[in-house]
């Protein structure tokens, strides 16, 4: 990862000053989250989240798989301290599942009770109505209620999804979208340009708004699909550099100490070849997860490079595929 | 300068006074976050990019050009024909030196590869963007089917108005499921892209898995008949039973053939796309080369893609709707 000589006051998002934070020789910041891998920030990463925050637009992180994108965001709520709402984004998801959904079929069912029984078994509309998590993150309060007042006829409370906190802004991570069919950003534009959509299934329509400087939106792309221009003219974007021998070894010492160093740098040399190889072969490349997912191996089966074992574990956990694994000397 | 511009200045000038950024680099870094990339050159034309002697830069009207070598008597050496010429009066020839050899030494120390290093050359790059070539060949290869999720709204909306649909409404949906049949032309005028065909083959078969691919070659035109990679004998062109689309991947007879014949007539090409809307075929094609060179005749019957770095996913999209919507009409 590029180390940026950067000047600048980080106002509104300053993980050096995190208690536990730490700093490495390459002048990347480390904090590390309780029950997860610590989170190696760069200087352009600090600076391009403090943009986003500044001028109130989602930050879009683009990079290959394995570059921490995903893990950045939920790295980023926990600094901040704010509430954390993620989805993995699919080829059936649309915008509007993002912001609520409406239970039509159950409405449909309890009207038709109603109307053989006789008696009130169809509720108000917000009963069938759920808020997801750009609601949630706009504005729990009205989402709690689903849109109508408290205690309205049969409406149960909603619960929040939310990680962390309530009561605090919030961190919204739009994962992987570009699995999305290629509508999707531009039916988010508005919404997460203004901060503002209209739940239109209740009666009258409700508009949920959040003030400007309540949530972060983070949206992943891995560059599969293109984006629209107007969706990533809206957009800070920022593009994740794949991991460099460096980063990957300040990840590792922090999640599972120093003196274990020479295995991380060791096989930190060696995911790079893998990497190297899969991007000349077309294929995915091993991540940062299966890095840490084959040092957590190794720790606890006490195997190391030298161990027989070890061309079975980089090959069930690094290489996943069926061909041969390029040579050792391709380092 | 666009009200957008003026924006995301704002944005600029907001983040550099909230950051407090003073360093040239800084804000730089921030112009490319806000995708402000014209802006981004101009700070970076004021900067020296290229720190070059004083004496190696020569302003242009100082220059001194080389005398061109007399040019070889020629077609092209006439008067008429440098009249002719779009480049007015300028002739670009080797420019030699007195004495100086016609052979650079270097030449001669260099060893030819070895016959194992160059069967191990790279393979030829995509002609689709790289980045976008799974997306683009996963639209090429979706069909439009209606067998989605309930359509609740539309269901609700029927009984509403007191009517009960004859069958139950769904979601449409582009699937891949069904599969997809490539017909590959075969013919002398795709031999330049036989590497880019067998790319794609290799793309899709990961994108769909083998089995879903059914690959069948053809010469001229499907409606000659079609073979399997490995069956020598011809059958005449038969639908994807799965009811999955058809991707053809062709140079519609543009490239020239010898005999002429190798090449695929309109007429020929218009009475498969007839054969394959009557199968209810959902049918497209890609084409290597521009749109400006399609049959015109073709263009609207054959759904073509142009093979080319420009094309992008919403235009896929665009062309293999329409496609969809052909065949359903």
């Amino acid at each position: 990862m590029t180390i940026m000589k950067l000047t600048f006051n980080p106002a509104f998002f300053d993980p050096v000053s995190r208690v536990g934070a730490v700093r490495n020789k390459h002048g990347q910041v480390a904090v590390p989250v309780p029950g997860h891998a610590a989170y190696v920030y760069s200087e352009a990463i600090i600076l391009a989240v403090n943009v986003a925050l500044a001028t109130h637009r989602p930050l879009l992180l683009a990079g290959s798989p394995g570059t921490g994108k995903t893990t950045l965001a939920a790295n980023v709520a926990h600094v901040l301290g704010w509430r954390f709402y993620p989805r993995v984004i699919t080829s059936r998801t649309r915008a509007r599942d993002l912001m609520w959904s409406f239970d039509a079929l159950r409405r449909l069912g309890d009207a038709q009770a109603s109307a053989h029984a006789g008696a009130g078994s169809l509720r108000s509309r917000e009963a069938y109505i759920e808020p997801q998590l750009l609601w949630w993150a706009f504005d729990s309060e009205s989402a709690i209620w689903r849109g109508g007042d408290p205690g309205a006829d049969g409406v149960t409370p909603a619960v929040d999804p939310g990680l962390g906190a309530a009561a605090t802004p919030a961190v919204v991570l739009l994962d992987e979208i570009d699995k999305a069919e290629p509508d999707l950003p531009n039916d988010l534009l508005e919404a997460l340009d203004t901060k503002r959509f209209t739940v239109e299934e209740l009666d009258p329509p409700r508009t949920i708004t959040a003030s400007h400087d309540q949530v972060l939106t983070f949206i992943t792309t891995n560059g599969e699909r293109e984006l629209p221009a107007a969706f990533t003219r809206r957009c800070i974007v920022l593009k994740l550099d794949p991991p460099t021998v460096e980063w990957l070894v300040s990840i590792a010492n922090f999640r599972f100490g120093r003196e274990h160093e020479p295995l991380h740098r060791a096989i930190a040399k060696r995911l790079k070849v893998l990497r190297d190889a899969a991007v000349r072969q077309n294929m995915r490349e091993p991540s940062t997860a299966e890095y840490l997912d084959a040092l957590a191996a190794c720790q606890r089966l006490a195997i190391d490079q030298t161990s027989p074992e070890w061309q079975m574990l980089e090959q069930a956990v690094l290489w996943k595929r069926e061909d041969a694994l390029p040579p050792a000397d391709d380092e | 300068m666009t009200s957008r511009s003026q924006v995301f200045i704002a944005d600029l000038l907001h983040s550099l006074d909230a950051l407090g950024i003073e360093s040239i680099d800084a804000a730089r870094e921030v112009m490319r976050m806000l995708s402000l990339e014209a802006w981004h050159e101009i700070v970076s034309s004021r900067t020296p990019v290229v720190e070059a002697a004083d004496q190696d830069l020569v302003p242009f009207a100082a220059m001194t050009f080389p005398t061109l070598a007399a040019t070889p008597a020629s077609r092209s050496s006439s008067p008429e024909r440098l009249t002719d010429s779009p480049v007015g009066q300028v002739r670009l020839n080797r420019v030699t030196s007195p004495g100086a050899p016609l052979r650079p030494a270097w030449v001669d120390h260099i060893r030819p590869l070895e016959r194992a290093v160059r069967a191990q050359s790279p393979p030829p790059e995509s002609l689709l963007d790289p980045r976008q070539e799974r997306a683009l060949l996963g639209g090429l290869s979706a069909c439009l089917v209606y067998d989605g999720s309930l359509n609740v709204e539309h269901l609700v909306d029927a009984l509403a108005k007191g009517t009960m649909p004859r069958e139950l409404p769904r979601q449409p949906s582009w699937t891949t499921r069904r599969g997809l049949q490539v017909l590959v032309d075969d013919g002398p005028g795709m031999a330049p892209f036989r590497g880019d065909v067998e790319r794609v083959m290799g793309r899709l078969g990961a994108l769909l898995s083998r089995d879903r691919l059914d690959r069948q070659l053809f010469e001229g035109s499907p409606m000659r008949g079609c073979r399997t990679p490995r069956r020598r004998g011809i059958r005449p062109w038969k639908p994807p039973v799965s009811g999955g689309a058809v991707l053809v991947l062709t140079d519609l007879g543009i490239a020239a053939a010898d005999p002429p014949s190798a090449r695929g007539a309109v007429g020929e090409w218009l009475a498969f796309a007839d054969a394959a809307q009557t199968a209810g075929v959902q049918l497209q094609s890609l084409v290597p080369y521009p749109a400006n060179r399609w049959p015109a005749a073709l263009a609207s019957r054959l759904h073509p893609v142009p093979w080319d770095r420009r094309t992008t996913v919403a235009m896929v999209r665009r062309i293999v709707s329409a496609a969809a919507h052909h065949r359903i009409a």
